[in-house]
This record gives C-alpha cells, structure tokens and sequence, in this order.
C-alpha cells in the first residue's frame, strides 16, 4: 500500500511549477481575494478534466491582467469556466461525505464505505471522514481505488474492484432508519425537481431511502 | 422522542382527541440509535423535539437526558436542535442551551388571536414569546451558537401574509431570531380540520421568498407588497412585484447603482450583487453577457437594468400596460401597526 501526502487544512501550494510561477507574478494588495483564488485553483487542479490546465493558466493570466477580481466575478467565459472547475470539484465532495453510506465492522474498528468519483477528491472526504470518526479507521472504496486512513495518515491501494467481496449483514440501523423516513415522509410534499436538483439523479443509487420511495 | 401528547392543537396529528397508537423512546434508546445511524452517516446532526408527555416540564427533562448521553456518554459534537415545548421551565431551557447549537419555540400563529382559533391551551404572550426572552438572553451569554427558529403554520387559522411577515419581522428585529419557517397547512385525518383544503405549497414558497428579502435582500417589512386580501401574489416574486409597484425607481444603470440598490433588480442576488460591486473597483460592465456569466439571471434583470447608458429591455415584454395599470391598483406596500400582534 502506498501512503501519500495528507492535504494540509487545503492550503497546499499549488502542484504545478507553472502555476506556482504564474501566482507569485500576481500582486494583490487583496490578501483576502488573493487567498480565495489560491483555493480556487487548488480545487479546479482536481478535475478530471483534461484541458483544466489551460482554463487555469488562461484565469491566471486575466487575473494579472485585469485584477483577480475580475476572475473570481467570473466576468468572463474562461473565468466562469475556471470556476466551474472548482465548483464542480466542490460539489462532488460535498456529494459524497452527504450520501454515501457507512458500514461499521467494530471487531476491526473500521467504518467502510464505497461511492464513485469522477475527480480526485479522494482524499478530501477521507479527511472529512477521519476528522469526523477519529476513533476509527476508515475504508473508502472508490472504483478500483481503496483508501485507508489510520492514525492520521492516508493510504492507497489499486484493487480489481470485482475481487473485493465485503459482508453486508443484514443491518438493523437501516431498518430503523427507513422507518424513521417513512413517518417523516407527506406525500403531499414530494417535489421531484426539487430532489433532482438537491440530489443529482446519478447519485440516487447511493441513498437508500430513495430506493424506499421508489425514486431511486 | 414521543407521539404521545396531552395537548389538543387543532391541526396536529398527535392531538390528545385523536385515537391512535402512541408510542416513544426512552433517552438511552434514542441517544444510540441517533449515535448507530450518525456512524453510518445517515445523519449530520439531530434535531429533538417531541409531542408533550405528561407536562412540558417532564417531557423537556427528558430531551435534555437524551442530549446529555450524547453529549458525555458518546462524546457527540455534531449539530444540535432542541424545540422548547410551550410552557417549559426557564431552568430547562437554560440547561438545554448548554448542550444546543440551536433551540427553537414554534409560535405557529402570528398573534394571540389566531392562536386561539388552533391551540386554545397555549397563552401566546406567556407560554411561547417568554421561552422566547429566554433563549434570547442565553444568546447573549454566548451559548447557543446557531442562533435560535421559530415555525408557523400557514393558514391554518385564516391568518394573512401581511400578519405573518409583520410578527416575522417584529421577531427579527426584537427578538434576535436566526430566521422564520412557514409550513403549509395540510389538513390531518382525525383532527377537526379533517377535509378542509389545503394551502398552496406555492403560498408558502412566496413567504419563504418575502422572509429572505428580508433577511438577505437588506428589504424593510414595510416595502413588501401585498395583494388586496393581504396575501403576497401567488404569480409573481415578492421581489418581482416590489420592481412592479416601483416602476419609478427602475430601469438602474449596472454600472452605478449601489449595492443596497443592485440588490433590488429582480434576478440579481445577494452574490451577483457583490460581485457586480467587487468586479465594478476594476471593470466597467459593457456587455449583458458579463452579468450572465457572474450569475444574474438575465431573463429576469433585463426589463430593469441599463448597462452604460442602454436600456437591456421593456417591462411590457412581461405585462400589457393594462394589466400593469390593474397590477398598481389593486396591491399596496405592507403597512406599519403599532403592534405586530393586531390583526389585519
């Protein structure tokens, strides 16, 4: 298993040489606007868009230009592209840490959980769930990507996801907790362009209780 | 923690008149079946309230319990919610606010009035507005970080928009209050309001739209516009007919208008307004598409707004000049009342 770097509170340098280079060309008196867009990029250099390089570099050269707020404003259509980028990265993580579900195997000490990526935010919701549970080890299965995080480290592991078999006993908790959504649902209220906008169709297959409903 | 409740509110479920099995938790029960669901992620935080068990005392006791195993038995330091019941005891509520993020007290009705025509137990001024000072005051000792809600229950007594939006922002102002939920009402089975009609969920959304004027849109209570019965149009945004009414005020130069102003073009938000303001110390807007890209819906803006000079659109793209000439006619801004508390 090979262990790698733990993001630092999310305010690593930005990987890259040349956007390294690019930032430390922009003088900001805006510390605080300066900051934000650092953390924009960091995020935008998450996508698995191939052609994110360019959208960044292209953002940052407006921003020399025209001033980062100019950018972050998203004024113009690369700057509303970058941001995308960013925010796209942010929503999938937020996504994750919000739907995906865990499974505790207290004999070992792990919560397990298993839920698809399309960015390299891997390490982000392993944080989330480290700082969350930091009695636990925690599990995450991503495609053919297992992550373990234990004491305060995280480490990756290629697997050929259709040789991981877990037990999935039967879960009382699960029960319990579609019985609870059950008594709390009105049938009245079920609005499903509402749903489909707090919770993207793509990720109904993770929340069991749509499932129930017969929504999922 | 409960469906048991020895209350008889009018429009509840559990009222002590309908027959029905009832059924609840015991404090250790539900703390680890909060804590099971909570390790599974199923849950971000918990939100305990609960239908009244003997006395409000009593049952509050109980809910302060189950937070306290959270709390020191689970070690939980997640998010929580604590409803005051009506008539809690101000020492219950000082010890909840110890344990909470959040406490809230549901008023249900605007005034004492209407909360007669529902709860005929419950005493407005004594029962909900002092838990209310209460909470308030440990806010102010620092507890209580979120801040603390309350609810209503729209229409169920006849109440107006301008009765709720007027104690609504009464609240705000004198109260402190975080923010308003309205909740639509929907006839139960098995309580005296059993086939009457229900609300218009859409009725609810608009109140919820003229609270985060309110709230975010930096709007006072008395700019709202109402319809002749007192309620907001159900056709159009509060924030759309406040453009309407005010015709006089629009269409606003883009490139100008102060921020508070920004905030008053229909499809600009709190966001777009902030960053048309930032983005203006650097830029100056010449084209609609700029504004597109930062987030204003255009659609919406277009009739209101003039970038360098030029006029974007016409508010008779939305409405005949009659049907703006019934429009004036037949709604006015909320009015001032000495008290939020009379009726309309």
């Amino acid at each position: 298993m090979k262990q790698i770097s733990l993001f630092n509170q999310l305010d690593l340098p930005c990987p890259t040489r040349q956007v390294q280079a690019g930032l430390a060309s922009i003088i900001s008196a805006d510390k605080e606007a300066l900051s934000k867009f650092k953390h924009e990029i960091f995020f935008a250099l998450l996508h698995r868009d191939p052609h994110k390089y360019r959208v960044i570099d292209q953002a940052i050269q407006e921003a020399k230009e025209k001033g980062i707020s100019y950018v972050l404003c998203k004024i113009s259509d690369n700057a509303r592209r970058f941001r995308n980028l960013a925010r796209q990265v942010k929503g999938e993580r937020i996504r994750a840490i919000s739907f995906m579900r865990l499974q505790p195997f207290d004999q070992h000490g792990v919560l397990f959980g298993e839920f698809e990526l399309k960015h390299q935010t891997a390490e982000l919701i392993m944080l989330h769930f480290m700082r969350r549970f930091p009695r636990y080890r925690i599990l995450l299965l991503f495609g053919e990507e297992a992550y373990l995080g234990k004491d305060k480290q995280i480490y990756r592991h290629k697997i050929e996801a259709r040789k991981i078999t877990l037990p999935k006993a039967p879960d009382e908790f699960e029960k319990y907790w579609l019985a609870f959504y059950r008594s709390q649902f009105i049938s009245e209220r079920k609005n499903l362009r509402y749903l489909k906008q707090m919770i993207p169709k793509k990720y109904w297959k993770w929340v069991t209780e749509l499932r129930e409903f017969g929504i999922g | 923690m409960t469906n048991a409740c020895k209350n008889d509110c009018k429009y509840c479920v559990n009222r002590c008149s309908h027959d029905f099995k009832r059924t609840g938790f015991e404090p250790e029960e539900l703390a680890r079946i909060f804590i099971e669901l909570y390790r599974r992620n199923y849950l971000e935080g918990i939100f305990l309230t609960s239908g009244v068990q003997r006395s409000a005392a009593y049952t509050m006791e109980r809910m302060i319990t189950t937070l306290e195993i959270l709390r020191f038995k689970y070690h939980y330091r997640g998010y929580v919610h604590l409803k005051v019941l009506p008539k809690t005891p101000p020492d219950l509520i000082e010890r909840g606010a110890q344990l909470a993020d959040r406490m809230s007290v549901n008023l249900e009705s605007p005034n004492p009035d209407r909360l007669k025509m529902i709860a005929d137990n419950k005493d407005f001024m004594l029962d909900l507005i002092e838990p209310m000072n209460i909470i308030q005051k440990q806010i102010q000792k620092g507890l209580l970080k979120s801040g603390h809600t309350t609810q209503f229950v729209v229409g169920a007594a006849g109440e107006t928009d301008a009765e709720l939006l007027r104690t609504t922002a009464w609240l705000y102002k004198s109260k402190a209050l975080k923010r308003a939920y309205f909740s639509a009402f929907i006839p139960e089975e098995g309580t005296p309001f059993t086939g009457q009609k229900a609300i218009p969920l859409l009725r609810e959304h608009r109140l919820y739209q003229a609270d985060w004027l309110m709230r975010f849109y930096q709007f006072k209570s008395d700019e709202l516009v109402l319809e002749k019965n007192q309620n907001l149009s159900l056709e159009f945004d509060p924030k759309m007919v406040y453009a309407l009414k005010n015709r006089s005020r629009f269409p606003m130069e883009i490139n100008k208008a102060n921020y508070q102003d920004l905030l008053k073009i229909p499809g600009i938000g709190p966001l777009s307004a902030k960053r048309i303001w930032q983005a203006r110390k650097e830029h100056c807007f010449t084209d609609i598409k700029e504004l597109k890209n930062l987030g204003a819906v255009i659609k919406r803006a277009k009739p209101f707004i003039l970038i360098n000079g030029k006029a974007q659109g016409s508010i008779k793209s939305m409405m005949t000049i009659k049907q703006l000439e019934l429009f004036q006619s037949q709604t006015s801004q909320l009015a001032h009342q000495s008290s939020p508390f009379l009726l309309a």
